[in-house]
């Protein structure tokens, strides 16, 4: 065994995700501090490479992205909000690049609608690192209605433009009573941070061939570059110690996994946890030693609980339009109308989305009654249904977590150096529990009345996959006031160990009813801001 | 690996009239290519939401080339001529056979789920951006990337089209 590699920083980021990306750029902008960025996995696809990925993808499947994950390093007991993903920028590399905020409602669910849990944070005390995020990723937003969507200052990019298709949604949606605007997306409407304007490639998801989309890597690349980081890949962080009387993190511990004998210590004078839903909660888990043999950050017994997301209902609504689609299919409508005020009867929150959608326009191999239709005739016959519009339609609504929905560690499955790897199981409150049906009901009848109101048919309808998930996860590392029930402060630091922080989406009390990515992003530069506090300033 | 003139005669059978045969012979030629750089047991995409590692699967060719090869004997033994020398019409006809176990009416959204090499080819030409363009009547070119500034403008109808 040879000696282990040794890593000296004063500020340690494990996980190289969009969160780490975001505080990485906030730390260094703000302090002389040096910053360290491990992360187990390496780099994947570089930009050069990936109109090809993106060929290969679009003819074959194939994924874009290369060496994106830790052989034996993965997440079991759910299929459905989770990813094996484990490279330089995470899961952000193949993110849809959709950015809307949490609405100030969902800090309050509790105090206002007498469910859940309350943040220990408001959307307005947010609101400046939802800025931040916002400006430094690049956000093309069209501001929507102040009562539906309030913010303290503009975006910074103007909006991506609405299609021909999308504005006769727009239209549809007004006239059934719906206010909907452009979705704010990670997309450059006009030359940002060094790189160029979309191309509406329509492979936002899974790979921007341009670098018009923002991830993770380009904000990891300028930071080396510039000196002001060093970002260690390939070195997957075990165990991070902790001194019995002080509580203090004195290091982390792990390996290489390109070289599985190689290990790896990192000293530093504050650490941060940026792995994610799960691999935060994880490592905790996972340190657990005599003095703290529940785990490190601990105390309250809920380190890997309240596994928090939402679900969603979506249908297909055929229309009485002449849509083109294809025009820039991942771009969508969005409104807030829902999330703001609420049901007025029973708690139901929840987003809504419209897209140009083909369902049910696809060309077929058989006609109605059976003749095989070949040649002109198949084409004639897929001529003959794009005649009208179809609308895809989703909204996410609000599941509360309860706190047994749990990040375990499952000892029968263990990766090569022997730890256990993490179980996942999702589980609601019992009032989401109980709602449940009824709220899914009043998404469908909601779709129902607006495909009345234009005029139009719901041609197909489902509801996300049953209890194996939930979208855009987070918790497990829940922030709060109260050590008793919580894991960190309103800042994203542990109650139990003075320099250890968990930012992101593990701190989520709750996952409001829209993508989260935005808001694990806003609550890592509010850690960052606090962090920054105890190092010198960069002048 | 696919036998060049039973495939340009399986194209022009199933592939419509009305790309010409310049254009049928195209389509053809781009899933012979498509055919030729398929790589068996790369890995899928993996991406948010899903936590299984998935592969594609084993090269298509071999079996393609089987129902190539069969679809001119059935041809011989029951038009008593090579299926590449039968007119369209009759060439069609022999395809009832083998097509009728093709499941469902919808053509399968990429050539890997057809389980015949007829129904690969079309899906492989349905799922290009002139594909698509040809069922709306518009030059959209779905797929392709674009300038952002034309988005809000409705795409032109193709020619000879009166305009979608």
């Amino acid at each position: 065994m040879s000696a282990p590699r040794v890593i000296e920083t004063d500020i340690c980021l494990i996980g190289a995700g969009i969160t780490a990306a975001m505080m990485a750029e906030s730390l260094a902008a703000r302090t002389t501090a040096t910053i360290t960025v491990l992360e187990a996995g390496g780099h994947t696809t570089p930009l050069r490479e990936r109109y090809a990925r993106r060929q290969r993808w679009q003819d074959y499947g194939e994924s874009p992205w290369t060496k994106d994950h830790v052989d034996d390093q993965n997440a079991l007991g759910t299929a459905y909000g989770f990813s094996p993903t484990m490279n330089v920028g995470g899961l952000a590399m193949h993110w849809g690049g959709v950015t809307p905020r949490y609405a100030p409602e969902d800090f309050k669910v509790r105090s206002l609608f007498g469910v859940g849990d309350d943040w220990p944070i408001t959307y307005e005390e947010l609101d400046p690192f939802y800025q931040e995020a916002e400006e430094r990723m690049g956000i093309a937003g069209e501001q929507g209605p102040p009562a539906m969507d309030p913010r303290g200052r503009p975006f910074p990019l103007p909006p991506l433009p609405l299609s021909d298709n999308l504005r006769q949604l727009q239209g549809w949606a007004a006239n059934a009573g719906v206010t909907m605007w452009s979705q704010p997306s990670a997309k450059n409407s006009q030359p940002h941070g060094g790189r160029g304007v979309c191309q509406r490639c329509d492979t936002c998801y899974p790979i921007c061939p341009t670098g018009a989309k923002y991830s993770p890597d380009f904000s990891f690349d300028a930071l080396v570059r510039a000196g002001r980081i060093r970002l260690v890949p390939e070195t997957l962080v075990r165990r991070l110690h902790a001194d019995p009387r002080t509580g203090r993190i004195t290091q982390a511990t792990g390996n290489s996994t390109r070289r599985p004998d190689e290990t790896v210590v990192v000293r530093a004078s504050t650490f941060v946890l940026t792995g994610g839903f799960t691999w935060a909660p994880h490592l905790l888990l996972l340190s657990a030693d005599a003095a703290h043999p529940n785990g490190l950050a601990n105390r309250s017994g809920l380190v890997g609980k309240y596994l928090c997301g939402h679900r969603n209902v979506a249908a297909q609504i055929r229309l009485p339009l002449r849509l083109l689609p294809g025009v820039n299919v991942q771009h969508s409508l969005v409104t807030k109308q829902f999330m703001r005020r609420g049901h007025p009867d029973r708690y139901l929150r929840h987003d809504l989305r419209v897209w140009e959608s083909t369902f049910g326009q696809e060309p077929r191999l058989r006609a109605d009654d059976g003749r095989l239709l070949l040649g002109d005739a198949l084409l004639a016959d897929w001529r003959g249904r794009t005649t009208e519009g179809v609308a895809r339609i989703r909204g996410y609504y609000d599941v509360l977590p309860d706190r047994e929905s749990a990040l375990t560690l499952d000892a029968s499955v263990r990766n090569p150096w022997g730890d256990p790897m993490p179980r996942l199981a999702f589980r609601d409150a019992p009032e989401s529990a109980a709602l449940r049906g009824w709220q899914e009901d009043e998404l469908r009848a909601l779709f129902a009345r607006m495909a009345r109101a234009g005029g139009g048919t719901v041609i197909s309808s489902a509801s996300a996959a049953g209890d194996i998930g939930q979208e855009h996860p987070g918790g497990g590392c829940r922030m709060g006031n109260d050590p008793a029930i919580s894991v960190v402060d309103r800042d994203g630091r542990s109650h139990d160990h003075e320099n250890l922080w968990v930012s992101g989406a593990p701190t989520n009390v709750t996952a409001s009813c829209c993508n989260g990515t935005l808001t694990f992003a806003a609550l890592g530069l509010k850690s960052a801001a606090a962090i920054a506090t105890q190092y010198p300033a960069r002048p | 690996m696919l036998d060049p003139v039973l495939l340009l005669a399986l194209g022009e059978a199933v592939l419509p009239e009305s790309l010409g045969p310049a254009g049928q012979r195209q389509a053809v030629e781009a899933f012979t290519r498509w055919v030729t750089q398929y790589a068996p047991v790369a890995e899928e995409m993996h991406g948010y939401g899903y936590a299984e590692l998935t592969y594609t699967p084993e090269h298509p060719a071999p079996g393609w080339q089987s129902q190539l090869t069969a679809l001119d004997a059935l041809a011989r033994r029951t038009r008593r001529r090579p299926f590449a020398q039968l007119a369209v019409a009759a060439r069609r006809a022999v395809l009832e056979t083998p097509l009728a176990r093709e499941r469902g009416p919808a053509l399968p959204s990429t050539p890997l789920a057809a389980r015949h090499v007829a129904v690969a080819l079309l899906a492989h030409w349905a799922a290009t951006s002139d594909a698509q363009d040809r069922a709306y009547g518009a030059r959209i070119g779905a797929g392709q990337c674009r300038v952002l500034a034309d988005t809000a403008r409705r795409p032109l109808p193709l020619a000879g089209e009166d305009g979608p």
